[in-house]
């Protein structure tokens, strides 16, 4: 039996590519495409709900002095917590559209603050999601681009306090280039493993996770930490040059670093579905035997996209996370352990897409 | 005609393959000159090694402490390593080969004890006693495993059973104040979550690494969801009753093995009976026949009228019910609290000393107290003052899985279904 | 007398085809029935309907009169039903004991197995049938001739009275498949009743007492060895006349174009799987390589195109030392290679057929400029393949995967042979096809070599070798074991030599083997 066989990426592959069969796809057409994250949406906001009706206790409450009232005290607790999710996320529709009314600059950018905040907290995902779906293509199941997301960061917020006296416009992109070479690093590694010697990546790279946090967690206490942080794990500041550019005066976040994720985005799209790259890529993710046969390099193809576009994203975290909260290290690395899987989900949901949950490649 | 039975003759070239003879016999030697180049050299030619010989807080089975010449010692080993590299760069070991990688990497990780601890005492046997204790999640996870792969389902998800038992063992033997039924309840959420990777992959045929994925994030959400909710704010709900120390009368006195196998807890008497009765089930009984059956060649097996689905079923919720006594371990055997993400991917390295042990129980266990050994020199020699920032020393066990899972150190032979959903066409 | 199986107005429907239209089929006591039918005609499901493996949505099976429903293969035991299958169903981690005894287990008590029991009851069988099998052996080790033997063992063991035996000489020698004929024949003497499920003529003609033709899931006819020949079965099993040999002209061999010298490779456990091989191909000849699968052919053809090292020995192609050129340099020569498993090696089956079309030439001029890809480009270059190497296809754009395994296998030689070549390595091309596909892919093979390409044949099915070639290389365990011209040299000759045997004389068409194969 060929050790092929087992191949997961290639599973995974398969079951992207193939694993809609056309039957299925008749039996609902109204919702397309765009049917299976809508209804993973729907399926969170659902289950969201129940989480929020079983752990609250003025539900409880209710239910003691009458099922109508528990019912009611559900609707409350979930409108009110769903109201505050879409208000911080969107915006006041009420406040938004009255300040557009008015002549008011500054309660303009105000009332859409949560929209443009809710693009910055984005432009993480979209790069990780990015990253994850190239790993994807290339018959990787990537889920340790958390890991590679703290060296990243780690990488490029040394260039961002170190490196001094250079304009805006080098020292910037160096600390991107940083980070990415950080992140490329950290994806290389199981990526060459998975190429090499047939280590299962998913393993591979959780533990390249954990190695990440222990790294990170010294690096910060020891050789990168903050002058009288008091052993808090906690880097310097980085310099005002390493900042990525805002549109907005201090309390609006909102930056360049979105059209970049945008970017990328779309040069991925086309690096995969227009070059001979991407072919290659594809053909190594899809079919790696029938990739070997052709000539193709399949260690290659494996090992780069397993650091590629994870550029952007560390590059990016990096810098926003020292930017804007510096205290986000602040915390035990594994608090923070969520966030990357969160973006993991993007691409497995949305049909693995190339554009990070963005735009569909056709 | 003459005897059908004839064995194909392949011809082979050699016994161990050239580069790995030579990779191995560099990798010896280089244990050598580490030993006595930054051991041996480093340690002052007087100084004397203590090994306390009894681990703290025993009260049967005591040993008298070993004390060594620190430098003579570590030079020994060093020759003793060099010598067999040598003879394996020239000769070759053949067939004991990866017995004397094993018997330098004793030598590398008894001289770093010996120049760590030199001018000074370490106790080596507490050390191998909070070893076999650290060894008991990871052993246990290997023997989950080892119950959903041999019946063709791998479970990548043991991490996400093993953090959920904790959380919910830690509940309910809070609430109820009695560790037992702690124990019921981790086992039974793990079981729970075991069925889900049943159904998706056995019946919906989903990807099992994806399914088990899915559950590993569902099972580190929910239980960081519930602590951060509940379990911080009221300390009624975490803090679980841990299982007390054993002793078993007679064996707990024997000097070092009494201590260190005899003196613990319950998880550790249950990962020895698991040891045993896995063992043997798997390949003396009718059970173990028909499960192996299932995760080599499921088509064969259900032409022979085993039921796969079923077997499937069976292996997976084992599965679940080990990982579930494993993850029980962490709040009920061990830190007597439930710490969001504490199982810190101890069900991943299970995965890794299940390869290792080669899908067998007793190389699982093996591997498992391999593991169990490097977690405990991490904690014990921070305790001692070493140099080494304690992170790298934690980072140990991830690095092992990894070179493991590489296949550096030999593959195994995995079950040949593991991974494939049945179909009956 | 009631016959012992019965099978009435059987139907049988997958999505979009009628696997089993109302077949009618009966087994008397002691006979040997052949179910004869192209690959996917339907006897496979047929018999997977009567082992319990499906179910049929009509018609009844009746075992000694009586009417049964089976519905799982335990059923089918029960009813004394069991099956040889063409991929064997054995471990081959266990013994012959456990594989035996698997499901059907000799017990102590609290479910210890009782190996000594079993083993004890395989040996009894196994000298009662003279089929001399060793219990202790792990079946990994056991040659595939013995590993069929176990397989009918298995059958006995739990005392089936009708035996399936599901195209069994495909994977045998020559000699190995009459050795398991005897079997066969022993079988039936004791009492056992045989089906036996094939596309070969030869063996109809030779072994069966009955012949009853499948074809498009339906029974087309009913006959016996006595009354039909090759022809008449083959136009019965097809349909249509058929011509069972391609036309082909005397070879005029030119350059040399392959020069295999002392090639040695070996398998990741270290075993030598190709043994000093030294072979030479010639432009304008099909050189065949005849041998029974597993024993190097792959791992030849594999170094050859440049997928495996060798170990030791030279390759040269159209003058070049190629013996550490990679895939991709070796067919940037000018060789193509048609690979043994067409849908993991040779096409990307969720990739259109443009793009599998290019697989091995999208990065050059005209399919690409640096390194974007001309799509539109590509699609001409489909479209026209398409046409002609008449791939049925509702459009260029389709996913390999979903066409049929004729025209998957068509995609790659329309992109092999497209392509300006002077050495073609074939490794089965024909494996699994229909009949109309082999008689195109055969003309094309032909066609190519009359233009004085130079062609490396490998296939276990020697009708195939000795229809195509000019020249046939025999390997055995690695070795090439002699090199003969395709001229009036007999099958038997061939399959002694495929069994590892050289005869002193070439014997002549029709004579008798002279010498006794031992295993």
């Amino acid at each position: 039996m060929s050790e092929k066989k087992k191949d997961l990426g290639l599973e995974i592959l398969k079951e992207i590519n193939e694993g809609q069969p056309k039957d299925e796809q008749s039996r609902k057409p109204f919702l397309g495409k765009a049917g299976i994250p809508l209804l993973a949406i729907f399926t969170g906001l659902v289950i969201g709900a129940l989480l929020i009706a079983v752990t609250s206790q003025s539900v409880y409450a209710a239910f003691s002095e009458s099922v109508g009232k528990g019912f009611s005290a559900i609707f409350n607790e979930v409108g009110t917590a769903y109201k505050a999710l879409f208000t911080s996320a969107i915006g006041d529709p009420v406040r938004m559209v009255k300040a557009v009314g008015g002549d008011d600059v500054r309660e303009i950018r105000q009332a859409f603050n949560p929209f443009l905040e809710s693009l910055v907290q984005s432009t993480p995902y979209i790069f990780a999601g990015l990253a994850v779906a190239l790993g994807f293509r290339s018959g990787l199941f990537n889920i340790g681009v958390e890991g590679q997301l703290f060296i990243g960061a780690a990488c490029a917020t040394w260039v961002g306090y170190t490196v001094t006296g250079l304009p805006a416009w080098i020292h910037m992109p160096l600390a991107f280039l940083a980070g990415a070479l950080g992140g490329a690093l950290w994806g290389f590694v199981p990526g060459l493993l998975k190429a090499k010697t047939g280590g299962h990546e998913v393993i591979n790279t959780i533990m390249m996770n954990w190695i990440a946090f222990r790294l990170t967690e010294w690096l910060l206490s020891g050789p990168m930490t903050r002058e009288g942080s008091g052993g808090m794990p906690i880097s310097p500041l980085i310099q005002k040059t390493a900042e990525i550019p805002q549109f907005f005066p201090a309390p609006i976040r909102f930056h360049l670093g979105f059209f970049i994720a945008l970017l990328v985005a779309y040069l991925i799209w086309w690096l995969l579905f227009k070059t001979t790259w991407g072919l290659n890529l594809r053909t190594v993710g899809t079919n790696p035997r029938a990739a070997r046969y052709a000539g193709l390099s399949t260690t290659k193809s494996i090992i780069v996209p397993g650091s590629q576009p994870q550029h952007g994203a560390r590059a990016f975290l990096g810098l926003r996370l020292r930017q804007h909260c510096p205290g986000a290290d602040r915390q035990h690395p594994s608090r923070r352990r969520g966030a990357c899987f969160h973006s993991l989900r993007h691409p497995a949901q949305r049909r693995n897409a190339d554009d990070g949950g963005l735009l569909h490649p056709n | 005609m003459t005897t059908n039975s004839r064995v194909i003759e392949h011809k082979r070239v050699v016994e161990v393959s050239s580069t790995r003879k030579l990779v191995v016999g560099i990798v010896e030697v280089l244990i050598g000159l580490l030993i006595y180049f930054i051991f041996a050299l480093k340690t002052a030619s007087g100084a004397l090694t203590r090994f306390v010989m009894t681990p703290g807080g025993i009260d049967q089975g005591f040993m008298a402490d070993w004390i060594l010449p620190s430098k003579i010692t570590l030079t020994v080993l060093a020759i003793a390593a060099l010598l067999i590299g040598i003879y394996q760069l020239i000769r070759g070991f053949g067939r004991w080969t990866n017995l004397m990688v094993g018997i330098c990497a004793l030598f590398l990780i008894f001289g770093f004890l010996v120049w760590q601890a030199a001018d000074k005492q370490l106790n080596l046997a507490g050390m191998l006693s909070s070893a076999v204790l650290l060894a008991v999640p990871i052993t246990l996870g290997a023997f989950s495993g080892i119950l959903a792969e041999r019946s063709g389902i791998v479970n990548i998800s043991i991490e996400g059973m093993m953090l959920m038992a904790s959380m919910v063992a830690a509940i309910v033997g809070s609430v109820t104040k009695n560790p037992w039924l702690g124990l019921l309840g981790g086992i039974l959420s793990s079981i729970l979550l075991a069925l889900i990777l049943g159904v998706l992959s056995i019946k919906y045929k989903v990807n099992q690494t994806i399914s088990g994925t899915v559950i590993n994030i569902f099972s580190a959400g929910l239980t960081a969801f519930i602590s951060q909710k509940f379990l911080q704010h009221t300390p009624l709900l975490n803090t679980p009753k841990l299982f007390p120390r054993v002793p078993i009368p007679g064996l707990a006195s024997i000097p070092l093995i009494g201590p260190i196998l005899f003196n613990q807890n319950i998880f550790v008497y249950l990962m020895f009976v698991i040891l045993i009765v896995l063992q043997l089930a798997l390949f003396e009984t009718r059970w173990g026949l028909r499960l192996r059956s299932v995760g080599e060649h499921p088509k064969a097996a259900d032409t022979l009228g085993i039921n796969v689905i079923r077997t499937r079923y069976m292996g997976v919720i084992l599965s679940g019910l080990v990982a579930g006594i494993a993850g029980s371990f962490f709040t009920l055997g061990s830190v007597g609290r439930f710490d969001e993400g504490m199982t810190a991917g101890k069900g991943f390295i299970g995965l890794a000393a299940m390869i290792f042990g080669n899908w067998m129980p007793v190389g699982a266990i093996g591997a498992g107290m391999l593991f169990g050994f490097a977690d405990a020199i991490g904690s014990k020699l921070s305790l001692l003052g070493s140099a080494i920032p304690p992170q790298f020393m934690a980072m140990a066990p991830y690095l092992i899985t990894m070179i493991v899972l590489a296949g550096f150190i030999g593959k195994g032979q995995a079950p040949a279904a593991e991974g494939e959903p049945y179909e009956k066409e | 007398m009631t016959p012992i199986l019965e099978l009435k107005g059987i139907t049988k429907r997958f999505p979009g085809v009628l696997a089993n239209d109302h077949i009618d089929l009966t087994l008397n006591k002691g006979e040997i029935l052949a179910l004869l039918g192209e690959n996917g005609a339907g006897k496979s499901t047929l018999m997977n309907i009567l082992y319990g493996l499906y179910q049929p949505d009509e018609g009844e099976i009746l075992v000694n009169g009586e009417k049964v429903t089976i519905n799982s293969p335990t059923d089918a035991i029960n009813q004394g039903i069991g099956m040889v299958h063409q991929h064997f169903m054995l471990i081959p981690v266990f013994t012959v004991t456990e594989n035996v005894m698997l499901g059907n287990e000799a017990v102590k008590q609290a479910g210890f197995l009782d190996r000594k029991k079993a083993a004890d009851r395989i040996l009894e069988i196994s000298n009662h049938y003279n089929l001399e099998v060793n219990p202790e052996y792990y079946v990994r080790d056991l040659p595939v001739g013995v590993q069929q033997r176990v397989e009918i063992i298995k059958l006995l063991y739990r005392e089936a009275e009708i035996l399936i035996f599901d195209e069994p000489t495909a994977v045998l020698t020559p000699q190995e498949a009459d050795e398991l004929f005897k079997i066969m024949r022993s079988l039936v003497e004791q009492g056992k009743s045989i089906i036996f499920i094939t596309h070969k003529l030869r063996e109809v003609l030779e072994i069966a007492d009955r012949v009853m033709v499948i074809r498009r899931g339906a029974m087309v006819g009913e006959t016996t060895p006595a009354q039909a020949d090759k022809q008449s079965l083959a136009a019965m099993m097809v349909g249509r006349e058929v011509t069972l040999e391609v036309d082909r002209t005397e070879s005029r061999p030119g350059d040399l174009v392959c020069a295999i010298e002392a090639l040695t490779v070996v398998d990741k456990f270290q075993n030598v799987v190709v043994d000093e091989v030294s072979l030479e191909v010639y432009s304008g000849e099909v050189v065949g390589i005849a041998g029974v699968q597993g024993n190097g052919q792959t791992e030849l053809v594999n170094t050859v195109t440049g997928l495996q090292k060798s170990l030791s020995g030279k390759i040269t192609l159209l003058g070049e030392d190629v013996t550490h050129f990679s895939p991709r340099q070796i067919t940037e020569l000018g060789i193509a290679h048609v690979p043994e498993d067409r849908q993991s090696d040779g096409l990307v089956l969720p990739f259109p057929i443009t793009e599998n079309l290019v697989l091995c030439s999208y990065y050059q001029a005209p399919f690409a400029k640096g390194v974007v890809l001309q799509y539109p480009v590509i699609l001409k270059n489909a479209e026209k393949l398409i046409e002609d190497f008449d791939i049925r296809t509702p459009s260029a754009l389709t996913p390999v995967g979903s066409l049929s395994g004729g025209n998957q296998q068509k995609v790659i030689i329309a992109r092999e042979l497209s392509r300006p070549i002077k050495f073609l390595v074939a490794s089965q091309p024909t494996r699994g096809l229909d009949v109309g596909s082999i008689e195109y892919i055969h003309k094309r093979i032909v066609q190519k070599r009359d233009e004085g390409c130079g062609v490396l044949l490998v296939s276990p099915e020697l009708d195939e070798i000795m229809e195509l070639s000019d020249r046939i290389a025999v390997m055995y365990r690695g070795k090439i074991i002699k090199v003969v011209e395709n001229k009036g040299i007999s099958k038997e000759y061939i399959g002694l030599l495929m069994a590892g045997v050289v005869p002193e004389e070439p014997p002549q068409p029709g004579e008798a083997a002279a010498v006794e194969v031992t295993f």
